[in-house]
C-alpha cells in the first residue's frame, strides 16, 4: 500500500502486486466485484443517454463537415494545410493519456489501492495543458489572419473545436469533483457512481477529439 | 487500508421522508377537495406543453412560413421585402399564434417547476432558477414576435394596396433594408440568445440529479437528458457568423438540432408532469428538512 502511495504510476502498465498477498486480495476483491458487474451499466443509465445524444449531435456535425468538404475540396485542402498540426497531435496524445489515467484512477478507487487522487489530478492537468495548447493554437491562427467567417472550413474548425473545448472544460470540472471524492477515506455507492459518470464523460471528450482531429487536420481530399 | 465494499450510506438524519403520495382515486372526498385546485392547475400547465407546440406549428409553419425558413440568410433585402408582402395577412396572423405559443411556455414551465419544487426544502434554488430563466427566455422570444410583426407592418406600408404607394426606388430600398434588419433581428433573438433556455434546462436537470431520495420528481435519466438538451442549444450562436450552410439560421446544426431537442424536451416533461398529476403527486412536499 505504501509503495502504491509513493509511486502511484507504478501500476500503470503492469500489476505491481502480482504474486504478493496484497495482489491476491485485490484479485479476490475484483473477482467478487465482477459478478455484479455483469449486466451493470458503468456510472448510471442517464449519463449514457447524455453520451449517446451528444454523439448523435456531433455525428451530424461530422457529416456536415464531410459533405461541405465534398462541395469545396480545394478550399478545405488549402485551409487544412494552414492549420498547425503539431498542436493537434499533442492534444490527441494528451487526451489519450488522460483517458488511460482515468481508467487507472477508477480502478484504483474500486480496489482501494490508493493513488486515485493523483491520477485524477494528472488527468485534470492533461485537460489544462490541452486548454492552454488550444489557446496558443487559436491565437497563432488569428495572428496568421484566419477567422471564423473566412470560409466554411474555418467556420467548422472553430465551431467544432470550440464546442469540443467546452465539453473538455466540463470534463475538467468533473475530474476535480472526482478528485475530491477520491481523497475521502470512504466513498459511498453514489460517490463511486459519480466518479464513474465523470470517467465515462472524459472518454466521450476523448472520443469526440479522436474523430474531430483526423477530420480537420488529416483527411485528404 | 481495507478493500471497500460500496454499501449504500444510511439515510442522513434530519430529513424525514413522507409516505409516497397516494393516487387520486384512493383519496377520500375531503382529501380530493383539498387537492382539486392544485391538481387542476397542474393538469392545465402540463397539457399546455404540447398545446404550445401545436400553436407554434400553426403559426410558424403553416401560416407565417418562418419555419422552415424559406429565404436564406444571404437573401437580398428586396427579396425579403417581397416575401413579407406576398403573404402579409397570413404572416401577421401566424405571428399572433406564435406569440400565444410562447406565452404557453410560461404555463408549461411553471407546471414543471412546481413538480420539482415538491422535492426541495424551504429555499428552492433550482426552482427559482428555472422560473427566472424561463421568464427571461420567454420575455425575449415574445419580443421576437413583435419585431417580426413590425417587419410585416412596414412591408405592408410600401405595398401596392397601401394608399401612399411608394414609387421611388430609393425609398423602397430603405423600406427593404428596415424589413431585412428586423427579420435578421428576429432570428438573432430566437436562436442566438440561447443562454436563459440552456440555464433553464440545466437547472431542471440539476434538480433531478441532486435529488437523493428514491423517488425523484422525474426519472433520473431525464436529468442528464435535460442537461444535454440545454447544451444542444449552444450552436445557435453560429448564426451570427454564417450566411450559408449548416451553421446559418436555416442550418441543420444551428437551427434544426436545437428545435428538435427542445421540442422533445417539452413533450417529454409535459407528459411526465401530466403523469405525476394523475398519480396525485400535486399537493405535498416530499421532503421536510429539519
Amino acid at each position: 500500500m505504501t509503495q502504491m502511495q509513493q509511486d502511484p504510476l507504478a501500476g500503470l502498465f503492469g500489476d505491481p502486486f502480482q504474486g504478493t498477498a496484497r495482489g491476491e486480495a485485490i484479485r479476490i476483491a475484483t473477482e467478487k466485484e465482477r459478478k455484479p458487474l455483469k449486466g451493470r451499466i458503468p456510472g448510471e443509465a442517464g449519463i449514457w443517454i447524455f453520451i449517446i445524444g451528444d454523439l448523435i449531435a456531433f455525428s451530424i456535425i461530422f457529416l456536415v463537415i464531410v459533405s461541405a468538404r465534398m462541395d469545396e475540396p480545394e478550399v478545405f485542402e488549402a485551409s487544412r494545410h494552414s492549420l498547425h498540426i503539431e498542436f493537434g497531435a499533442l492534444n490527441t496524445l494528451l487526451l489519450l493519456v488522460g483517458s488511460l489515467l482515468v481508467v487507472r484512477a477508477i480502478r484504483a478507487m474500486r480496489t482501494g489501492s490508493g493513488g486515485a487522487p493523483l491520477l485524477f489530478g494528472l488527468t485534470w492537468l492533461c485537460g489544462l495543458i490541452f486548454v492552454v495548447n488550444k489557446g496558443i493554437e487559436y491565437s497563432m491562427l488569428i495572428n496568421d489572419g484566419h477567422s471564423i467567417d473566412e470560409n466554411l472550413f474555418y467556420g467548422y474548425y472553430f465551431i467544432g473545436t470550440a464546442l469540443h473545448l467546452f465539453h473538455l472544460v466540463i470534463g475538467m470540472i468533473g475530474m476535480f469533483v472526482a478528485y475530491r471524492i477520491s481523497k475521502r477515506a470512504v466513498h459511498t455507492n453514489r460517490e463511486m457512481q459519480l466518479a464513474e459518470v465523470f470517467g465515462a464523460y472524459w472518454h466521450l471528450v476523448d472520443l469526440l477529439w479522436v474523430i474531430l482531429f483526423p477530420l480537420l487536420y488529416l483527411m485528404r481530399v | 487500508m481495507t478493500i471497500k465494499d460500496f454499501e449504500p450510506a444510511p439515510a442522513p438524519s434530519g430529513i424525514e421522508h413522507l409516505a409516497p403520495a397516494q393516487g387520486y382515486r384512493d383519496l377520500n372526498v375531503a382529501e380530493r377537495e383539498a387537492q382539486s385546485m392544485n391538481r387542476t392547475g397542474q393538469w392545465i400547465c402540463a397539457v399546455l406543453g404540447p398545446t404550445m407546440i401545436i400553436f407554434f406549428g400553426i403559426g410558424a409553419i403553416w401560416l407565417a412560413g418562418y419555419w422552415p425558413p424559406e429565404k436564406l440568410p444571404g437573401a437580398s433585402s428586396l427579396e425579403m421585402l417581397e416575401w413579407y408582402q406576398t403573404h402579409n395577412t397570413k404572416l401577421k396572423i401566424g405571428i399572433v399564434f406564435m406569440t400565444i405559443a410562447y406565452s404557453f411556455m410560461c404555463c408549461f414551465g411553471v407546471g414543471m417547476a412546481v413538480q420539482t419544487r415538491r422535492k426541495e426544502g424551504a429555499f428552492p434554488v433550482w426552482t427559482y432558477l428555472q422560473l427566472t430563466c424561463m421568464a427571461a427566455g420567454t420575455a425575449m422570444i415574445i419580443l421576437m414576435g413583435a419585431i417580426w410583426a413590425a417587419a410585416a407592418f412596414r412591408a405592408d406600408g410600401c405595398s401596392d394596396k397601401n394608399p401612399c404607394v411608394i414609387t421611388d426606388s430609393v425609398e423602397r430600398m430603405a423600406y427593404a433594408h428596415d424589413v431585412q434588419m428586423m427579420h435578421d433581428l428576429g432570428w438573432m433573438i430566437l436562436l442566438g440568445t440561447w443562454m436563459p433556455f440552456t440555464f433553464w434546462c440545466i437547472a431542471l436537470g440539476m434538480s433531478i440529479l441532486l435529488d437523493k431520495t428514491e423517488t425523484p420528481a422525474f426519472p433520473r435519466w431525464s436529468g442528464y437528458m435535460s442537461i444535454f438538451v440545454g447544451l444542444s442549444f449552444i450552436p445557435g450562436n453560429c448564426i451570427y457568423f454564417f450566411f450559408e450552410g449548416a451553421l446559418g439560421w436555416n442550418g441543420l446544426i444551428a437551427m434544426y438540432i436545437p428545435f428538435a431537442t427542445f421540442g422533445f424536451w417539452v413533450l417529454y416533461f409535459s407528459w411526465q408532469s401530466f403523469q405525476n398529476t394523475q398519480r396525485g403527486l400535486v399537493h405535498q412536499q416530499d421532503v421536510l428538512t429539519g
